[in-house]
């Protein structure tokens, strides 16, 4: 890595780490990595997610952990959290007001009525980060967390969310609190977004649409880009077009063969862009093949080994 | 596999077809070739796409707007010319959602102070709020227009794509209204007593809520719960139309994975609580497969190529392999109805255009 900003320095000098990207990219495993490489620098690693069903706990060999931070691995631990479980929190931890969460907030009429509020669910998530990263006792609390967010699309639903509530007329703790959560956010060098994509020339386009939108509307900025699943060079042989080729070829040696064709033009895409982005980290990731769960305790090992970005 | 006179026979018998899947399997790539096939059949099929990628919006001809439009269809590759019609459409939330209160309001005055209220703009554009229902509501729409006989519906991304069929029900528990004038009431009535004051159960709620959104926040939330008292009661009934028209067999949802082990852990997950909430499975579609090699063939690729590319080669077919058979496996014992089975072959981010498009639906 001759410019920009190495992995190692993103784990260990920031609080709070956004993994987001289309989805089906890779997001989860990327995560869940650099957690590993996180937790064998000597760090304490929270991974969080937010799913409708936990994808981090399998990778683990775990049931699925819901709401409940539970170790994972030494080091690591992870939770699924979800908007009610973060709101009781919120009030009773963080406000303190554990009497008034029984006789008011628990109610089942009053949680529907906050579900409803648009953007409600979206703070209370970026509360509970802020809350983890920066509130909490020192003893209790993670040196990292790793957010393995929702793609795209909700992504910047979700960070644009404090804007929006604090424009909204909304009043009392609930105001306060989101400008807090927003004035952390917008911490550089505490807390940044990491964008995955893979070398497809289209996905690399959209992303290429996408990272300045979030430069300009997210309070947290891009600090990483990583470019997943770039396949292995496929040798002299197999690059030159065989004689035969038409009727006779494999499908799947045509196949391979032009994935890595446009694997190397989405890679100059990236290379150009880097100029729009000066200092950030930029990764890229060899494709697996296939990654079986549980994963190995070292999968960081083999995964997180750099590719060419910069030749 | 399933043979191809099946999946033509599930397309011709159905009314509508729900495709389900977790985020980014290719949902809405495998909603189109279905679509096209169905059409090139013969049925006249409407496609609703929610969130469709660029390249495939603009090969369908998907522009701004929800109308329905026709898709311009090719001749399949043996010349034959398609027998029957698609038209698709992009689902426009808000446009969606103004038809309705339109449609439920008690007047046009109040459709018009609801539509003004900043409430309901947050709420019509959020992009993790009402998209669901917004996609069912329209669903239920285009199962009453005469011109489609086959209505094929793509879900939301990521993890909503239950939220979005348990959504009616959702609706049933909560937004039922004496519930809501419960809570709202008070709170528009106690004026400028303070909170102090408050002493019924609806109010020491309300109470309790305002002492942490501020009370004007609460008040104009409650006032907008108001007006929209009768827009929710059509949305509450509509979800019950569209449940109806759910679990109904004349249709079908399918479900959409790739073959890796995360998509593998949803599609089983979603599988089972499509049957626990009584919506039938009908078929699976796998998307980005390796081109299909023999043992053989795989052995003569992987001799030419240098060991890192030999071992990527043959983990992902070995993998692909164990994926697809567990998930065959799984969905099948579930219910013991045969069902419909399509392996796609990955074609990368970027093929889409009509022509390759109408190609592969006519090859599986």
């Amino acid at each position: 890595m001759s410019q920009g900003t190495s992995l190692a320095q993103l784990l260990t000098s920031r609080k709070l780490l956004f993994v987001t990207g289309k989805g089906g990219i890779g997001k989860t495993l990327v995560s869940v990595a650099m957690a590993q490489a996180a937790a064998a620098a000597g760090l304490r690693v929270l991974l969080v997610e937010s799913s409708s069903r936990d994808q981090i706990a399998p990778l683990f060999g775990l049931d699925p952990v819901g709401h409940n931070e539970t170790v994972a691995a030494p080091g690591i631990t992870c939770i699924n959290l979800n908007t009610a479980g973060n709101f009781r929190e919120y009030i009773t931890k963080y406000l303190g007001k554990k009497k008034m969460f029984d006789t008011v907030f628990s109610h089942r009429v009053v949680q529907s009525f906050f579900n409803t509020v648009p953007g409600l669910a979206e703070a209370m998530m970026l509360g509970r980060l802020y809350y983890t990263c920066d509130l909490r006792d020192v003893d209790q609390r993670p040196d990292l967390v790793i957010f393995d967010s929702p793609a795209s699309g909700h992504f910047l639903s979700l960070m644009t969310t404090p804007d929006a509530i604090v424009e909204s007329g909304l009043a009392g703790p609930m105001l306060r609190d989101t400008q807090k959560v927003r004035d952390f956010l917008r911490r550089k060098n505490d807390v940044g977004v990491i964008y995955v994509c893979t070398p497809e020339p289209l996905v690399v386009s959209e992303a290429m649409e996408f990272l300045p939108v979030i430069q300009e509307k997210s309070p947290a900025k891009l600090c990483g880009v990583v470019v997943n699943r770039i396949p292995p060079s496929l040798g002299h042989d197999a690059t030159r077009q065989s004689p035969a080729h038409g009727a006779g070829e494999s499908r799947l040696l045509s196949f391979l063969r032009e994935r890595s064709a446009k694997s190397a033009a989405a890679l100059d895409m990236v290379r150009v862009s880097t100029q729009q982005f000066p200092g950030i980290m930029y990764l890229g990731l060899r494709d697996l093949g296939f990654v079986d769960d549980p994963l190995p305790s070292d999968f960081h090992r083999t995964f997180l080994t750099e590719e060419a970005l910069h030749p | 596999m399933t043979s191809p006179s099946e999946i033509d026979a599930l397309l011709e018998s159905k009314k509508i077809i729900v495709m389900v899947g977790a985020g980014g399997v290719g949902k809405t790539t495998a909603s189109a070739l279905l679509a096209i096939r169905a059409a090139m059949a013969g049925r006249r099929v409407a496609l609703l796409s929610i969130d469709p990628a660029k390249r495939l919006a603009s090969a369908l001809g998907l522009g701004l707007g929800h109308e329905m439009r026709p898709v311009a269809l090719m001749p399949a590759p043996d010349k034959s010319a398609p027998r029957g019609s698609l038209h698709a459409s992009m689902l426009d939330q808000k446009a969606v959602f103004d038809r309705m209160v339109r449609l439920h309001a008690p007047s046009e005055k109040i459709a018009e102070r609801i539509m003004r209220d900043p409430l309901y703009r947050a709420a019509s554009t959020n992009l993790s709020g009402p998209l669901e229902y917004m996609a069912l509501a329209r669903l239920q729409e285009l199962t009453q227009d005469k011109d489609f006989d086959l209505v094929i519906l793509d879900t939301p991304p990521d993890s909503h794509a239950l939220d979005f069929l348990k959504r009616p029900n959702i609706l049933a528990g909560f937004m039922e209204n004496r519930v809501m004038t419960w809570l709202i009431k008070p709170v528009l009535t106690m004026g400028k007593l303070g909170l102090g004051r408050l002493i019924g159960v609806g109010e020491k709620l309300a109470g309790g809520v305002a002492s942490l959104t501020g009370f004007s926040a609460l008040r104009s939330f409650g006032e907008f719960l108001l007006l929209m008292q009768e827009v929710i009661e059509g949305f509450h009934k509509t979800g019950e139309q569209v449940v109806a028209t759910l679990q109904d067999k004349k249709t079908a949802f399918i479900l959409v994975a790739v073959p890796t082990r995360a998509a593998e852990r949803s599609a089983v997950f979603l599988a089972d609580q499509l049957a626990e909430m009584d919506y039938r499975v009908d078929g699976l579609v796998i998307n980005r497969c390796l081109p299909v090699a023999s043992a053989t063939e795989l052995a003569n690729v992987t001799a030419s190529l240098p060991a890192a590319a030999r071992d990527f080669v043959n983990a992902r077919y070995f993998g692909e392999d164990k994926v697809i058979g567990n998930l065959i496996k799984n969905l099948s014992s579930s219910r013991k109805k045969n069902r419909l089975v399509v392996r796609i072959e990955d074609q990368g981010a970027d093929f889409h255009d009509i022509d390759g498009l109408t190609r592969l639906a006519l090859s599986f």
